[in-house]
């Protein structure tokens, strides 16, 4: 398990309701699953277009960046003004985007 | 086709480029004369190795350092990404002035030591390592620069140096909130504030340091055309890795290079080093324009450039802040030869990500505003910390996002689709 582990979570959770709000998003629904080998955040953006789910497709690039991880993990949602959304990729395994009953769900899986 | 160069990115071929080179310029025994006046002086912020060893030595000084580093790396299976690549030729550049095998070893166990005791992987403390060395004169100053008795100076040296290492791990990725991520040399604002606590107890025991500036222009063609050599190698290399084609460069000229961006993500590698070399060639255009000469630092400075090339700085984030040191330099008849100068132009680069993100005026401005600051930063840290530009960025950092959120109005949000301003 890295340093830090739940602080990281918690960041995720703020840049994506940055990154969301920000882009006009104001009705958001998040679940946090903690265990000791992975943590799964599912956030639930209501009320939008099929569009949004290949917008977050396009703009997070999954890929775990260990050596990145602990370096740059303070900076999540603590910029409101940036466009870009560069981070999450970098500190989860796994996204999965399901659209259903005019819901955007997107779930990140982190393993530990 | 896409050749793939995440295992080396060409560092280590460039360092044993170093090392023929160093060959060349000296015998094996004035080498070896000369390590041993680079391992033992104190060198802090600004010590020329070129000066001080000669051409050869500091050839060979940068190359044992790199691939020891690069070992490090590749031992604890780390690809080179965009952060391990700067990382990598800073440590390259800074070897030409300050960091060497002796003072850098120390301050990188002390972030193994951090990893060993937090039981995390070493390679997630890489990034920080690598930069790390920024803040080795910390030791040497203690061990050969306070005139101690060598039993006292060399122990507490490195006590203090591993101190400052494991202390660093923890500092770095914290400080980053406070330029939100608009400095690039991040590691140089958490390593400056370490030097300023222990440049304040070197001054309250001992009164004999001084940091003193020695530079050395004879090598100017030497140094002009190594690097010239590395940037086009760069660029060609990168180029036929990206199947001879530049069309996915728009990809990185659209970021605004804020930490953290790397830019070989995607296997991007190809056209990131392409983007490293062309980065470098802006800035050594632009000191020849400018007649300035090319010495250790100076080097040192573009190394530097070429390393942050796959990490947030690119050609059109890098010319506003750039120009806006050359203007203040103007404005009030500074010499561009003088090598506080001639650093502040290189490294104002650091503060590339304000112009990506808020546009070529402000960028511009920033430059401006990184002269004056960086002017005065090196009396509070005593050239303890090598990083003393990327220290004074993040104070330029924050003053100019500060102005620029201040400015924001919250009716005008960063919107990416104009159709979704508020949800239905």
């Amino acid at each position: 398990m890295a340093v830090h582990e739940i602080e990281k979570n918690i960041k995720i959770i703020d840049e994506m309701t940055m990154y969301l709000f920000n882009k006009g998003f104001h009705k958001l629904g998040f679940e946090l699953d903690y265990t000791s080998k992975k943590t799964v955040i599912t956030i639930t953006v209501k009320n939008t277009e099929k569009e949004l789910v290949e917008v977050i497709k396009n703009e997070i690039f999954i890929e775990r960046d260990q050596e990145l991880e602990d370096y740059g993990w303070e900076l999540l949602g603590e910029c409101s003004g940036s466009r870009e959304i560069m981070c999450v990729g970098m500190l989860v395994d796994d996204m999965q985007l399901i659209y259903k009953d005019s819901n955007t769900i997107v779930t990140f899986i982190r393993n530990h | 086709m896409n050749i793939k160069l995440k295992q080396t990115m060409l560092v280590p071929y460039i360092a044993i480029l170093l090392m023929i080179l160093a060959f060349v310029f000296s015998t094996p025994m004035d080498l070896l004369v000369g390590l041993k006046e680079i391992y033992f002086s104190k060198s802090n912020l600004l010590t020329d190795y070129i000066q001080l060893a000669g051409l050869g030595p500091t050839l060979l000084n940068s190359s044992i350092l790199v691939l020891f580093s690069y070992a490090i790396v590749r031992m604890t299976k780390t690809p080179i990404s965009g952060p391990v690549f700067a990382g990598l030729m800073t440590i390259l550049g800074f070897s030409f002035f300050g960091k060497n095998l002796l003072n850098s070893s120390i301050i990188f166990f002390g972030v193994f030591l951090y990893a060993i005791y937090k039981k995390i992987s070493l390679r997630s403390v890489i990034v920080v390592l690598l930069f790390s060395s920024g803040l080795a004169p910390i030791s040497s100053v203690i061990m050969f620069g306070l005139e101690l008795s060598l039993w006292i100076s060399i122990p507490l040296g490195i006590i203090v140096g591993i101190f400052s290492g494991f202390i660093l791990m923890e500092l770095a990725p914290h400080v980053i909130k406070f330029h939100n991520g608009y400095d690039l040399y991040n590691v140089g604002f958490a390593g400056g504030i370490l030097a300023i606590v222990a440049y304040s107890f070197i001054k309250l025991t001992n009164s004999t340091y001084h940091f003193s500036i020695l530079v050395n222009d004879t090598y100017h063609y030497q140094l002009l055309i190594i690097s010239l050599f590395i940037v086009l190698v760069l660029m060609i290399v990168g180029f036929i890795a990206n199947g001879k084609t530049l069309d996915n460069y728009k990809h990185i000229l659209k970021k605004s290079g804020r930490s953290v961006t790397d830019f070989t993500r995607k296997n991007r590698e190809g056209i990131a080093l392409f983007n490293s070399g062309l980065t470098g060639l802006i800035v050594i255009t632009t000191l020849l324009v400018l007649g300035i000469k090319f010495t250790a630092p100076a080097f040192g400075g573009i190394m530097t450039v070429i390393g942050f090339g796959c990490f947030g700085k690119h050609p059109k984030n890098i010319i506003p802040p750039l120009l806006g040191v050359i203007l203040v330099v103007l404005i009030f008849g500074l010499d561009f030869n003088d090598i506080s100068i001639t650093l502040a132009i290189i490294f104002s680069t650091a503060l590339a990500p304000i112009s990506g993100e808020y546009g070529i005026v402000v960028g511009l401005l920033t430059g401006m505003l990184h002269l004056p600051i960086v002017s005065n930063i090196s009396n509070i840290h005593g050239g303890i910390i090598l990083y003393s530009n990327g220290f004074a960025a993040a104070f330029t950092a924050v003053v100019v996002h500060m102005i620029m959120v201040a400015l924001e109005r919250s009716d005008k949000p960063w919107q990416f689709m104009k159709s979704k301003k508020t949800s239905k």
